[in-house]
């Protein structure tokens, strides 16, 4: 392809050695050029083969790695949310922060902070999420919890701070495996249930279920559709609102929550130097 | 071929030696969100995750402005955070499938190729793996975004010509794994 226009061919690139099929692709070709292509393309089973496959190849990768770009509204909240998680530490603790904890701490500072009525991060109102798409992506991502509770001590201390009520589901439930607490919203995508919302990723068996809590006072009404195959169950407890998305039949997590004394200094980070997947550094 | 879209505007100068504002971050994010999100998504291979990769990265450049120079490519830096949070990213994922948890799309894709996508796009995904990470990224680059090698280059710092070539040679070596499907591949 040496007649390949030259000004479109990167400093130190022989013209020579491209392959008709990438200056094809590229549009490095004159008008000339992709027409005696096309026509070659009908006479050469080979080359038609390869350009075939080439474009099998293309679809293939824009179809199974789809690009959906955000918006720029759904970008300038990402980054505020990140601007106050990056400042949120300052005022809670010295030691570094486990990145994704961050998130959540700013979530708190912007609770605790609206409330003294110091308006630092006003959401612009709840963008609802299907919940049972929350919960496919939580599955779709491994159901990787991003913080860890290691006791009910903790659990506790835990929806103590977030919640300001002392709700317990004992880690030692028999039939229950409690894995751990996301944060809910996603920014850019909207929220199952509000913009305070903590997830709480558990096992039944092989069942995968999941427990939406936010305070009684960001309860909203939300729904599953049948065919997602989940079920939607509603508790309150204490000033907790509890919705359990699960593919069984009954609930089996909130059905165990109980509220117990506070915890002791129940202002305090509930989980100190512990990141997500329970290690020091955020599992990073 | 177009000039890259992390090019320094006049705006920019004016805030030479300056950290860039939240609301500065944000506007570069925007311009260069493709490349950044598809050097994720060249590493992790899960559109999913690939967000979520962003996202983190999103939270760690903030904590870090103060290092970034605004005369400089962003995409360049950003990319470099990306790519290390990815890159975390899939090893704590490879650590979790080995405990027997993978990946939604990954283990389908492994267990029924045919099952939720077709074929050629489980194997493209699996023939991806073959090919190393920057060689990746120029190809997903080019072939998801159109983006120019002017742009690749400049969001993964290397030369031009060196992004053109990790293009062709890619889907050279895609083409020879995948040619079992093609018409007289004997698919």
């Amino acid at each position: 392809m040496s007649q390949l226009p030259p000004n479109m061919i990167p400093e130190g690139v022989d013209p020579a050695s491209i392959d008709p099929i990438d200056a094809y692709f590229d549009g490095l070709m004159t008008p000339e050029q992709t027409a005696a292509f096309i026509e070659q393309i009908k006479t050469d089973a080979a080359l038609r083969e390869r350009f075939e496959l080439q474009q099998r190849i293309n679809e293939s990768a824009r179809r199974s790695l789809a690009y959906v770009a955000p918006t720029p509204q759904a970008i300038t909240e990402t980054v505020r949310a990140a601007t106050i998680a990056n400042a949120a530490p300052l005022a809670f603790r010295a030691p570094a922060i486990p990145t994704r904890l961050r998130w959540l701490l700013a979530a708190a500072a912007a609770v605790l902070l609206a409330t003294a009525g110091v308006l630092v991060y006003k959401p612009t109102g709840v963008k609802p999420f299907p919940p049972e798409q929350y919960y496919t992506q939580q599955v779709a991502n491994n159901w990787k919890p991003q913080w860890v509770c290691e006791s009910d001590e903790e659990f506790v201390r835990w929806t103590n701070f977030h919640f300001k009520s002392p709700v317990l589901i004992s880690m030692s439930t028999p039939g229950i495996q409690v894995m751990g607490w996301n944060f809910a919203p996603r920014l850019d995508q909207g929220t199952p249930l509000n913009n305070t919302t903590l997830a709480l990723l558990t096992r039944v068996g092989d069942d995968r279920v999941l427990v939406l809590m936010d305070e009684v006072a960001s309860d909203r009404k939300i729904s599953v559709p049948e065919a997602s195959g989940l079920k939607l169950f509603r508790r309150v407890v204490g000033n907790i609102v509890m919705y359990e998305l699960t593919p069984r039949n009954e609930e089996s997590i909130i059905n165990h929550a109980v509220i117990t004394a506070p915890p002791p200094r129940p202002d305090m980070d509930p989980l100190p130097n512990r990141g997500p997947d329970g290690g020091p550094d955020g599992g990073r | 071929m177009s000039p890259s879209a992390d090019a320094p505007t006049a705006k920019d100068a004016a805030v030479t030696h300056a950290r860039l504002t939240p609301d500065q971050f944000a506007a570069r994010l925007q311009e260069n969100h493709r490349a950044v999100w598809t050097i994720a998504v060249a590493i992790t291979r899960n559109s999913v995750i690939a967000d979520d990769v962003v996202q983190d990265a999103v939270t760690v450049a903030l904590g870090k402005l103060s290092d970034f120079d605004p005369v400089t490519s962003f995409a360049a830096w950003m990319g470099q955070i990306v790519r290390f949070v990815a890159l975390n990213e899939s090893r704590r994922i490879k650590k979790h499938r080995h405990a027997g948890e993978e990946s939604l799309a990954i283990s389908a894709a492994k267990r029924e190729p045919d099952a939720l996508m077709p074929e050629l796009d489980a194997r493209l995904l699996d023939a991806l793996t073959s090919i190393d990470e920057v060689p990746r990224a120029c190809f997903l680059m080019r072939t998801l975004h159109d983006m120019s090698y002017g742009e690749i280059a400049s969001a993964l710092s290397i030369p031009e010509g060196t992004a053109m070539s990790h293009v062709h040679r890619t889907r050279g070596a895609l083409r020879s794994r995948l040619s079992a499907l093609s018409p007289g591949g004997g698919a």
